[in-house]
């Protein structure tokens, strides 16, 4: 078994990490999701039939971790405070603990808010900012992981970018108009 | 704190220059908390068994139950025999110790019967499916509502033509059926009535579609009996001869269908025999039976045209979930479609809505997602009976993409045996839009 983790982990790790992180926008949850990731796939290891690459069968995996983790802290929050949807619930999470990576980029304001507006994409559209933009993955592999069609990560891209345009204006006028009226 | 304006490729690079973010856990510190993660007794060997068939689950604990409630009839026989032909118990619930058995001899209507909603156009302007009329043949047909004595519900015909014209059987309730509802909610909720039509395609092959009505019934197994009288594909109306329809009280997945001795099966055509056994293994799979037994009169075994003497027919479980037909313009099953998960296993509610959702369109075949492209299901909540579809419409659908996305949903539901299905509009209203409790629909403005 410890072969394989050091293989994977050399080869994938660094990756699987970072989908993670931004999928949960969390670092301590983002470092428990990973063992989970690396619990599942090498207990599956052997029957993995390499219809698609090792690649996007690890990211198809974390995905599956992730989004349980998110639908579990949904149903939790959901019982004690009622109506919110999972995804923007990541927001209360990221405010109250972990605001953003502590990496240096990520000062940038523009950037940040960025980060910040994508939250407001559905989770499809985050999932395929995510794959195709951080992670650099190309449409193939990212139908693959999702299990979509090329077309539809196609089609989803392009409007999750719109989206993601949107939210930014809308954003950004509400604190201006906010300004003006100080 | 930020500008107003931006275009696309500023945004799409500011996204590819997004910092890399490293895990702080060094390799070996990671190894040892996988290596003790797997040292913990089956920790996924347990989520898995949780996630298990809930469907099928009236287990032993109902099987006792019923045992007992078997024990305790008895008791009430010298008053409301349903041998002898007891009192008025009327539409009245069940109460501890009196299984509703006791209606059995009443001549009363299935108030479900008539609760159809005239909303729902979609059944109803289906050619193929008349489906008032044929549920009243159905239920004019099957009469005398010998009860049985066995553990599981059951719908018996009539021999005797005298109470043809005033007894509906549907409404036989039975003391597992009872305990299955209690089981998962306390209430007794009711089963919608399917219809599945065999249609040729341009290519000469069969295939078969699938609505659900608004008309209800208050067994499960009352629900199959009118899903096939409606969907009878038959010239002779041979699905009539049905007498009695149980459901394993154990183990929900097995059904057994008894025909009446006189039956005309044995001289059913090639072509009939295929499309009954298409109609016959859609309606059992959309009601999530596995295997049903035939017998004639008690007898194992029923002699269908040219496939002679069958017994058992196991319903092949290949997928779950309905897609749109294009050349039918009506829902088809996903193991209709030939669409296949690759395991058999049980799968959870939410997997089957995601893979309604992302299906590839298959244009050679005309099949396509019941789901809009454009409607992008945000969650699917799921608690016990009840679960809750969460979507968000990018553009407005038509009436008919509604009605196709709203109708899958709701077949769905009922493989899944849900008691309540919310479908609510993210963008639209915090309020379901639809909300179907399984006896009535509520269209929420």
């Amino acid at each position: 078994m410890k072969e394989e983790f050091e293989r994977l982990y050399q080869q994938y790790h660094h990756q699987l990490f970072q989908y993670l992180f931004y999928l949960v926008r969390h670092r301590e949850t983002a470092e428990e999701l990973v063992q989970e990731v690396y619990i599942k796939v090498l207990r599956s290891y052997e029957t993995f039939e390499g219809k698609s690459t090792e690649k996007t069968w690890l990211y198809s995996v974390a995905k599956h971790v992730a989004i349980d983790h998110i639908r579990k802290q949904s149903r939790k929050k959901r019982k004690a405070e009622g109506k919110e949807y999972e995804w923007s619930e990541r927001e209360f999470e990221i405010e109250d603990r972990a605001p953003l990576p502590d990496e240096a980029v990520m000062q940038k304001d523009e950037m940040q808010h960025v980060y910040k507006m994508m939250e407001k994409c559905s989770a499809n559209q985050q999932q395929v900012l995510i794959l195709r933009y951080i992670q650099a993955l190309s449409i193939a592999e990212t139908a693959d992981v999702l299990g979509w069609t090329e077309s539809k990560v196609k089609t989803t891209q392009h409007r999750a970018i719109k989206a993601l345009k949107n939210h930014l204006e809308k954003h950004a006028e509400e604190f201006q108009a906010k300004e003006a009226s100080r | 704190m930020s500008k107003r304006r931006w275009d696309e490729e500023e945004i799409e690079q500011t996204l590819t220059d997004f910092p890399a973010v490293k895990d702080r856990q060094s390799k070996d510190e990671l190894y040892r908390k996988i290596e003790q993660a797997e040292q913990m007794p089956n920790r996924f060997s347990k989520i898995k068994q949780k996630n298990r068939r809930p469907r099928f689950t009236p287990l032993v604990a109902a099987g006792a139950a019923a045992v007992i409630m078997l024990l305790i009839i008895p008791s009430f026989l010298d008053n409301s025999s349903p041998l002898t032909g007891g009192d008025d118990s009327g539409d009245e619930p069940s109460t501890a110790g009196v299984p509703e058995e006791n209606d059995q001899d009443n001549n009363r209507e299935n108030e479900n019967a008539e609760n159809k909603n005239a909303e729902n156009e979609y059944a109803e302007n289906d050619a193929d499916n008349d489906i008032p009329e044929e549920n009243d043949n159905y239920e004019a047909s099957n009469n005398d509502n010998a009860p049985s004595n066995d553990q599981g519900s059951s719908v018996q015909n009539s021999e005797t033509a005298e109470n043809q014209a005033e007894q509906n059987t549907e409404n036989d309730v039975s003391e597992s059926q009872n305990e299955r509802e209690s089981e998962t909610s306390g209430e007794k909720h009711d089963y919608p009535v399917l219809s599945a039509s065999v249609h040729e395609t341009d290519s000469g092959e069969k295939t078969v579609t699938i609505s659900v009505s608004d008309e209800l019934r208050s067994t499960g197994e009352e629900a199959i009996a009118a899903a096939l009288n409606e969907s009878d594909p038959t010239s002779n109306e041979d699905l009539q001869s049905i007498t009695r329809i149980e459901r394993d009280a154990e183990n929900q997945g097995e059904l057994t269908i008894d025909f009446a001795e006189d039956h005309e099966l044995g001289s059913l055509t090639s072509n009939e025999y295929d499309a009954l056994e298409f109609t016959i293994e859609e309606i059992l799979s959309a009601y999530g039976v596995e295997e049903v037994q035939f017998s004639t009169d008690g007898e194992s075994g029923v002699a269908f045209g040219p496939a002679g003497i069958v017994e058992t027919l196991t319903i092949p479980f290949e997928a779950e979930g309905y897609f749109v037909s294009e050349e039918e313009n009506r829902l088809i099953s996903a193991r209709t479609a030939g669409e296949t998960n690759g395991e058999d296993e049980w799968i959870p509610l939410e997997e089957t809505v995601e893979a309604m959702e992302t299906i590839e369109s298959d244009e050679e075949a005309g099949i396509v997602s019941a789901i809009p492209d454009f409607v992008e299901i945000a969650e699917v909540d799921v608690a016990g009976q009840e679960a809750s579809v969460y979507y968000a419409a990018d553009e407005e659908l038509s009436d008919e993409e509604m009605e196709h996305f709203f109708q899958s949903m709701r077949l769905t539901g009922v493989k899944y045996n849900l008691e309540k299905l919310k479908l609510i509009d993210e963008d639209q209203a915090e309020e379901p839009v639809i909300e179907y409790e399984y006896d009535e629909r509520i269209i929420v403005e």
